[in-house]
């Protein structure tokens, strides 16, 4: 062992001791101004004379109704202020407090990862974003904090996200698909293989792997797998011979399985065909159109033509033709079909 | 409300910086947050998580801020400040142990499990060493600003160093085997 590279990093580097280091070294502590709990640094510390002591014992309960009127204004303020406001503000960047069983509530930032154990379970919570639980087993990681974007990931577990930050702030990665809420409240689930599933419970949420994507609404399911990004959503009142062929055609495109998928398809199932139509092609497309066909009416502009080229103003007229809500809102986002 | 003199700090030397802390100069203060956050941080890690310790760092310096007026010895910074580390940290750990593990990463680097594997073989060495370890290894301080920031003797800081890298290599040496 070299003991003078040990003593104080000078001479010949002694290999066991800078692999330490390299290893080690991303633990190290980062004094930052910001993480020193002192409001302006650099200000001169403001001390309490002896009279505001004094007059805090003698109007001690006037300035404690004082002070409450002020925090109830600003209450008030507040609530009418963030009604208005549509868009946070830099000053109101959101800070995820985590609060574990029982445990006093702590800050977390990009960077850090929640991990809990066999039987422990914790939740975040955002006043700008919403409210994140995150079950037994799990590991999530907080990816960025920015005021245009909360980005976090899932790396295996389960959480129950509900989300009241305007559409396409709130994305969770995870090893399959990235998923980007549209206004909503769903259950997201990865398993330790990296594969994963995403219901539902109230809005919308897009699942995004590549150039693959799925927009899964209230009541609907997706499956995803490592690899190949995001299943074909469908609704879970669905009959499982129909989840289950769809789950096949998603895994190996076995086109027999496409056929149970379009025979048994019901008209809400539209959802499923809609998808179908940009995951399939040549006759395998003309027949998922056919039955979408039979099942929605759709206007007259979206032909089988313009449906096998892949047309998107088609495209876009054969979904609102779901009535599950218009394609404008989302338009704006991005499509890559 | 009598607002306090500034204060300007003409001396970067750590006693003068403690002065000017104790007469309210907060830039001093930030100074001294800077110089010593690092050891702060290794004395914690010798005794709790590593997501714990983040944390704690804060509240070590707050309480550091709220009874600095009782520092006598300006010089005997580093070591008064060692105590409040050691005394916070266990303080949470009488308090409660959290239900989960919450890991941070330093440096733009997501520290591994491999790292974190070793912090706690780190941790179960004996308290000299493994505090002397931490600050040498993890926190990146030399023998020399180990003895300086402590307030420990350079000769014990170099005893401490070398035997407790003996057992580090014993105890990875252990654990290889083991895998």
């Amino acid at each position: 062992m070299n003991e003078k590279y040990l003593w104080d990093r000078t001479g010949q580097p002694d290999p066991e001791i800078a692999d330490l280091e390299e290893l080690l070294r991303p633990l190290r502590y980062e004094a930052s101004p910001e993480n020193l709990p002192l409001a302006s640094v650099g200000k001169p510390v403001s001390r309490i004379s002896h009279r505001w002591l004094f007059a805090w014992k003698i109007y001690s309960w006037q300035i404690g109704l004082a002070a409450a009127a002020v925090v109830v204004c600003g209450i008030g303020l507040g609530i009418v202020f963030s009604a208005r406001r549509g868009a946070m503000q830099e000053s109101d960047m959101p800070a995820w407090k985590v609060y574990a069983n029982g445990s006093k509530p702590r800050s977390v930032r990009s960077g850090q990862t929640i991990e809990t154990g066999e039987y422990s379970n914790a939740r975040l919570e955002s006043d700008f974003i919403g409210e994140v639980r995150v079950e037994p087993k799990s590991r999530l990681r907080i990816l960025e904090t920015r005021k245009e974007e909360q980005r976090l990931a899932l790396q295996r577990g389960t959480i129950h996200a509900f989300i009241w930050a305007p559409p396409r702030q709130f994305v969770v990665e995870t090893p399959s698909a990235t998923t980007i809420d549209l206004g909503c409240r769903y259950t997201l689930h990865v398993g330790a293989d990296g594969r994963g599933s995403l219901d539902v419970e109230m809005g919308w949420v897009a699942f995004q792997w590549g150039k693959l994507e799925s927009f899964i609404p209230e009541g609907a399911t997706c499956k995803t797998r490592a690899g190949k990004g995001p299943g074909t959503p469908y609704f879970l009142d669905a009959e499982p011979e129909f989840a289950v062929a769809l789950d096949r055609f998603d895994e190996n495109g076995d086109v027999r399985a496409l056929d149970v998928v379009i025979r048994g398809a019901r008209q809400r199932d539209g959802l499923t065909l809609w998808h179908l139509l940009s995951r399939t092609e040549g006759e395998e497309r003309g027949k998922v159109f056919a039955r979408f066909s039979e099942l929605v009416r759709i206007p007259p502009e979206v032909t089988l033509e313009k449906v096998l080229r892949g047309d998107p103003e088609a495209l876009d007229a054969a979904w609102n033709a779901l009535e599950l809500g218009n394609t404008d809102w989302w338009r704006e986002w991005k499509r890559k079909w | 409300m009598v607002a306090p003199t500034p204060v300007e700090v003409h001396s970067e030397e750590p006693a003068a910086l403690v002065r000017a802390a104790q007469r309210g100069d907060r830039a001093a203060f930030g100074i001294l947050y800077e110089r010593y956050a690092r050891m702060v941080h290794g004395i914690l890690l010798a005794r709790v998580s590593y997501s714990e310790a983040e944390d704690l760092v804060q509240e070590v310096f707050l309480r550091a801020m709220q009874q600095l007026h009782s520092l006598r010895d300006a010089n005997a910074f580093g070591g008064w400040l060692v105590k409040i580390a050691r005394h916070s940290a266990a303080d949470l750990r009488r308090k409660f142990r959290p239900m989960f593990e919450l890991r941070d990463r330093g440096g733009g680097v997501w520290p591994d499990g491999q790292a974190l594997e070793v912090l706690t073989i780190l941790q179960r060495l004996p308290k000299a060493y493994r505090e002397t370890l931490i600050l040498r290894l993890v926190e990146g301080m030399t023998g020399p600003e180990i003895a300086t920031r402590t307030g420990l003797t350079p000769e014990s800081v170099r005893v401490n160093l070398c035997r407790g890298m003996k057992l580090i290599r014993e105890a990875l040496g252990r654990e290889s085997r083991h895998e």
